[in-house]
């Protein structure tokens, strides 16, 4: 490829991967890290692919995996989602009904969450992965992944209420 | 309250692309640009390989020969062109889209001077062929040779170091032939 063919191709995909991993990092230093060399392993790959949707796809996953791999990295020494699995506050229920769906909300809603919470919504909710896919990239059980989604999403509908309740 | 979590999760879904907002940090393209390397990119494209042949049939019509026979003239020819590649070749050869992977940096080299070998003249009556392969042969490849306590990215930046003044060696070669 040349420099320009390069340069197109990561101004073509560096937003979508950047955003991916800063939804999994909560940091964006990391995330542009983890966004580089997901590009950078492209560059270098030797497989060639047949449409610009399976470039994607492939592009998608490893930036996931990299970024889950950087947050594991980072939690090593912490027991990684399980402890926000086993024994969490109960979460106050505010009454009324959530806001009208409203996608920066939304997302500022979700950089305040606890990152196992963060994580598992936004790869079953943005990315589309199904909780075997999950299960396999982080290595946790499916039980604990669906617990910590199920959490995740009282804990978002709350944050959001509140919000709106001022 | 379930049923407006479902709808919060519908949107979600069905909106996920809204949520690709942020831009990364100021100077990331550059930054991403540093990381591939183009310092000295070389992009042999068909105008390129077809460029460096020409030299050498300008070369014949000076010696006045159809076919490159040994004489003194030759002889010396052929030691000054290795002088030429032995002298310190400065800069080094791009990798472009190799990465930081020791293993694709090597095989990148391999596929250059295999490049290098096919636009050699046909009929090898000057040794090119030889002076070839004595520049890029290697007894043991460097990169068994480096020490497995490098990391993988120190290793590929030292074979591209390496690989890559064996490779502006060639280049000239090919143009002195």
């Amino acid at each position: 490829m040349t420099r320009a063919e390069v340069t197109e191709f990561y101004r073509e995909h560096n937003r979508a991967l950047y955003n991916t991993a800063l939804r999994i990092l909560g940091d964006s230093g990391e995330a542009e890290e983890v966004m580089q060399d997901t590009i950078l392993k492209f560059l270098s790959a030797e497989g060639r692919f047949d449409a610009e949707a399976q470039v994607r796809a492939w592009l998608k996953r490893t930036c996931i995996r990299a970024a889950i791999d950087r947050l594991r990295e980072r939690r090593r020494r912490e027991a990684f989602l399980e402890d926000y699995a086993a024994a969490e506050e109960m979460v106050e229920e505010e009454g009324g009904g959530l806001p009208a769906p409203d996608a920066g909300r939304i997302r500022e809603a979700m950089m305040r969450l606890g990152e196992p919470y963060r994580l598992v919504l936004t790869l079953v909710l943005l990315e589309g992965l199904d909780y075997a896919e999950i299960a396999e990239m982080t290595g946790k059980k499916e039980v604990t992944l669906r617990s910590l989604y199920s959490r995740g999403r009282v804990k978002l509908a709350a944050m959001l209420k509140k919000e709106m309740n001022g | 309250m379930v049923k407006d979590m479902d709808k919060l999760e519908e949107y979600m879904r069905a909106h996920a692309a809204e949520f690709d907002t942020e831009a990364p940090p100021e100077g990331h393209e550059r930054r991403f640009l540093e990381k591939v390397d183009f310092s000295t990119a070389l992009e042999m494209t068909e105008e390129a390989l077809e460029m460096t042949e020409r030299p050498f049939e300008r070369l014949r019509a000076l010696f006045g020969m159809n076919r490159m026979r040994w004489s003194w003239a030759a002889v010396a020819l052929a030691a000054a062109v290795v002088a030429v590649v032995l002298l310190p070749a400065g800069g080094r050869r791009s990798f472009v889209g190799v990465g930081n992977d020791p293993r694709k940096v090597y095989l990148a080299y391999l596929d250059e001077v295999e490049r290098a070998s096919r636009a050699l003249p046909a009929g090898d009556d000057y040794n090119w062929e030889g002076i070839l392969r004595g520049m890029t042969e290697e007894a043991v490849p460097m990169i068994e040779q480096l020490p497995e306590e490098l990391s993988e990215r120190e290793q590929a930046r030292i074979l591209k170091e390496y690989y890559g003044g064996i490779l502006a060696g060639v280049e000239q070669l090919k143009k002195a032939k």
